[in-house]
């Protein structure tokens, strides 16, 4: 072998080394890391918040009543739906917290899902909100649970 | 077994490449794992920020709106984490200070009581930008002499919804991301130290999430280097949602079943590897259809403490990082720079 071939033996040895360490440090891979905000570059990180806070307060029950307004805080809250065995109730998140009212069947057991629309926002190149939070149950804990009589 | 090897020549020369420079970026000597580590104590400054309301007889603000007391919420979150940790994890609360005022703002702006508890109700007219000005309170609290002859680990910060604090953040020499941009101003501290933001609004399970969010900032960094199956913590956090059909633990906002964001109640039946994490760091089994149930059905602090325990914690050590995350996640300086 020639000098000029033992060269370019080399010098394509060399850049295959430093293109395999340029690719070991780099290491571009999807990780889709909490944390990381999928952008285009994947590179804005963006803060992890809490969920907005929510809670229903404790319903009346049993009751002979065919209505019940049932009570609901919500975090920079958009909308409020309650779903039973009565119905769908949704209303704006306008007032704090907010009251609906929903109508009760006779004789019935109504087991309530309460959903909470979570208001998206902007905080620079950051989205958080635009989320919905559910619960079945009230601020202690206990089942949203309606039982209606006679 | 922990440490599995890759597969293909890519991987397998990645793998060399590593070993050879294991001793330049990793710290860690390989050790067996087994038995568990000594508990460490890290003292805490607490800074309650609960002013008087004077429009309410004087009362203090958390009374006034009905909000929790932070003692409770404290011994809640402090026993958590002593209980996930396996006894590792031990606070000391050496000094705590409440204050009568608000943190000043970033731009200088400070709420009065009255027009904050006049904001709330009205769920309208909270100062914005939000953010709070953290050199102030460094100076305030003068944190980094604390920090520096060794009175104080780490600073917790309580107070109100829209205070303008960061769920976590570091400080010091080499602070890196800790769920917020690092406090790079105090990089002439003699070590790093993390400010936690509490909320007393809200519950123990909220406050187990500002842990989380610092463990998983501080994890991903901590393995920063590893690459493929060598990167355990990306293991750990693999969820249905974002790999399909390769779920183990997940991460804060997502349990294995979890579609989306804080989705911790969701009843469908997804396979996850979650229960080979107990037998960590063997990491072999077969993986079994799981849902709620297994974290506690929606309950926010049961699925945080579920996944804390799933957390290594035991004696050990491979390709230079420790089979006790909590180490990293209580002491950032335990992470290689």
């Amino acid at each position: 072998m020639n000098n000029s071939a033992v060269r370019w033996i080399i010098i394509i040895a060399l850049a295959l080394v430093l293109g395999l360490l340029l690719w070991w440090l780099l290491g571009a891979r999807d990780v889709g890391a909490p944390g990381e905000t999928d952008t285009p570059d994947n590179t804005t990180q963006c803060p992890q918040a809490t969920p907005e806070f929510f809670t229903v307060e404790p319903v009346t029950s049993p009751t002979s009543e065919l209505t019940q307004v049932i009570t609901v805080d919500l975090g920079n809250g958009e909308a409020i739906t309650v779903t039973t065995e009565s119905g769908v109730f949704t209303a704006p998140f306008d007032t704090f917290p907010k009251e609906i009212e929903i109508t009760l069947l006779p004789n019935t057991t109504h087991n309530l899902t309460v959903e909470g629309k979570v208001r998206e926002v902007q905080q620079g190149d950051c989205t958080y909100g635009g989320y919905t939070l559910t619960t079945t149950t009230d601020r202690n804990g206990a089942p949203l649970q309606i039982v209606t009589g006679d | 077994m922990a440490k599995k090897k890759s597969s293909g020549i890519l991987d397998s020369i990645s793998d060399f490449l590593e070993d050879a420079f294991k001793g330049a970026t990793q710290g860690e000597p390989d050790v067996p794992a087994g038995g568990a580590p000594e508990p460490v104590t890290r003292r805490v400054s607490l800074i309650i920020h609960n002013p008087r309301v004077p429009g309410a007889n004087n009362e203090r603000l958390n009374k006034v709106l009905a909000w929790n007391d932070p003692r409770p919420l404290l011994k809640g979150y402090m026993d958590d984490l002593r209980e996930c940790s396996r006894g590792y994890v031990n606070y000391d609360i050496v000094e705590r200070h409440t204050v009568d005022g608000f943190p000043r703002k970033a731009d200088g702006f400070v709420y009065t009581a009255d027009a904050f508890v006049d904001a709330w109700r009205k769920r309208q007219g909270f100062h914005q930008p939000d953010a709070v000005d953290y050199d102030a309170l460094i100076e305030e609290f003068d944190m980094i002499a604390k920090v520096n002859s060794g009175a104080v680990d780490e600073f917790w910060l309580f107070a109100f919804p829209y205070a303008g604090y960061y769920e976590s953040i570091m400080g010091g020499p080499g602070a890196f991301w800790c769920n917020a941009p690092p406090l790079t101003q105090t990089a002439h501290a003699a070590r790093r130290f993390v400010i936690m933001g509490f909320n007393y609004q809200r519950g123990v399970g909220e406050m187990l999430e500002n842990f989380g969010h610092r463990a998983e900032s501080i994890m991903k960094y901590a393995f920063r280097e590893k690459r493929g199956n060598d990167n355990l913590w990306e293991r750990f956090f693999r969820h249905e949602f974002k790999n399909p059909g390769q779920a183990e633990v997940g991460w804060m906002h997502y349990a294995p079943n979890s579609e989306r964001d804080y989705d911790w109640g969701n009843k469908r039946q997804v396979l996850s590897r979650w229960r080979t994490w107990q037998n960590f760091p063997d990491l072999r089994g077969e993986a079994q259809m799981v849902d709620c149930n297994d974290w506690g059905n929606g309950d926010i602090r049961l699925h945080h403490k579920w996944w804390f325990n799933l957390l290594p914690h035991i004696n050990g050590a491979a390709d230079g990082i420790a089979y006790n995350w909590w180490k990293y996640i209580v002491d950032p300086n335990t992470v290689t720079w």
